[in-house]
């Protein structure tokens, strides 16, 4: 299998696009990739401050690397979660990351902020691990965002992600989550920062090449708390579609890009301030500080 | 000599020399979930893995 684009050896084919590259040609048309997504989305522009959620996967390192390289000014955001050597292990690799590329990185540590880690303080709650670390770190990204002057949070979903969720959604009818799996939610008021998918159109596969042939070494280990889960189940069945006809995932995800105004608006308004740690709320206490603060 | 495969912190082994694609089908996976390396470069589905070769089954589908 040789390369379009020079015909020396290709190293992976892009079955979606019926195109085979080489390494060097491969990593320049993720780069191109990312940039045309940010344009075609209207994401950020390039005096944007970009704050790249980072959990030391593959998603979210390449994303960093990648705007970075392309760039743009970002400071990376890690959450420290607790889980075991699973949130050790992630740490140490994003710190590692953030130190080999001269990156800025800001770490919440969540059992030395509020005495307790995630699944410690799930057994203790109404929530489940899954439910509340995802709260935990889509608050701290919005918050740190603020608090930052940041202009939009960036984070590691990949065409994968968004087509297991889209599928999910469809499944239940949930017409609140439909309005909202779009690659670009704009800003609401002063206290709801911007959020971009910037590899929306990406897929996983091509993350984790991305990956290994940059040298980024990345937590291959997935969540214990992940398995079994339904959504990667769904990812298996999209797998499944892809393989019967290549190019479905996309297909999937921007025609659904194009009709997702029919599900309604993004977001409700949050018009109240969180009575105690001021960010918005629909009513009196944010869901984070219920969670934690009780 | 074998062909060697690390997975997931398993080492599987085969006899036979054959396609990568004709190795993740043996292993019940799909391609589409993995990548495939020998000595760090990653392979397409059409080259040729042989006894005797240590290879690398990178799964990339992740969690949350």
């Amino acid at each position: 299998m040789k390369c379009r684009v020079c015909g020396s050896k290709a190293a992976i084919k892009l079955r979606e696009h019926n195109l085979s590259l080489c390494e060097e040609h491969f990593l320049a048309w993720m780069r191109r990739r990312v940039a045309s997504t940010i344009g075609k989305y209207r994401m950020f522009g390039r005096g944007s401050k970009v704050l790249v959620a980072v959990s030391g996967g593959k998603d979210s390192l390449a994303l960093w690397d990648l705007l970075s390289g392309l760039g743009y000014s970002t400071l990376g955001l890690h959450v420290d979660l607790g889980i075991g050597e699973y949130s050790a292990l992630s740490r140490r690799k994003t710190e590692a990351f953030a130190a080999s590329r001269g990156l800025e990185l800001l770490v919440i540590d969540v059992r030395a902020l509020h005495g307790e880690s995630v699944p410690e303080r799930a057994r203790r709650g109404s929530r489940s691990v899954c439910s509340l670390c995802g709260l935990t770190k889509r608050y701290y990204m919005n918050r740190v965002a603020c608090e930052k002057g940041m202009d939009v949070v960036a984070t590691g979903h990949n065409l994968d992600d968004l087509t297991s969720a889209l599928l999910s959604n469809l499944f239940r009818w949930d017409l609140e989550h439909l309005a909202k799996g779009l690659p670009y939610l704009p800003p609401s008021g002063e206290r709801v920062k911007a959020r971009a998918k910037p590899l929306a159109l990406c897929t996983e596969r091509q993350n984790a090449a991305y990956c290994l042939l940059s040298g980024i070494d990345y937590v291959e280990e997935e969540c214990p708390y992940s398995e079994g889960a339904t959504f990667l189940e769904l990812k298996g069945v999209m797998r499944m579609a892809e393989e019967i006809s290549p190019g479905t995932k996309l297909r999937f995800y921007t025609g659904y890009v194009q009709n997702a105004h029919l599900f309604g608006r993004p977001f409700d308004e949050e018009k109240e301030l969180c009575d105690l740690c001021g960010m918005p709320t629909y009513v009196g206490r944010c869901a984070f500080c219920r969670a934690w603060r009780g | 000599m074998k062909l060697e495969v690390l997975y997931r912190g398993k080492t599987y082994r085969f006899d036979e020399r054959m396609s990568a694609l004709k190795l993740v089908r043996l292993m019940g996976l799909s391609w589409e979930e993995v990548l495939v390396l020998r000595e760090g470069r990653i392979l397409t589905e059409d080259e040729m893995v042989n006894p005797g070769d240590s290879i690398r089954v990178v799964a990339v589908v992740s969690g949350g």
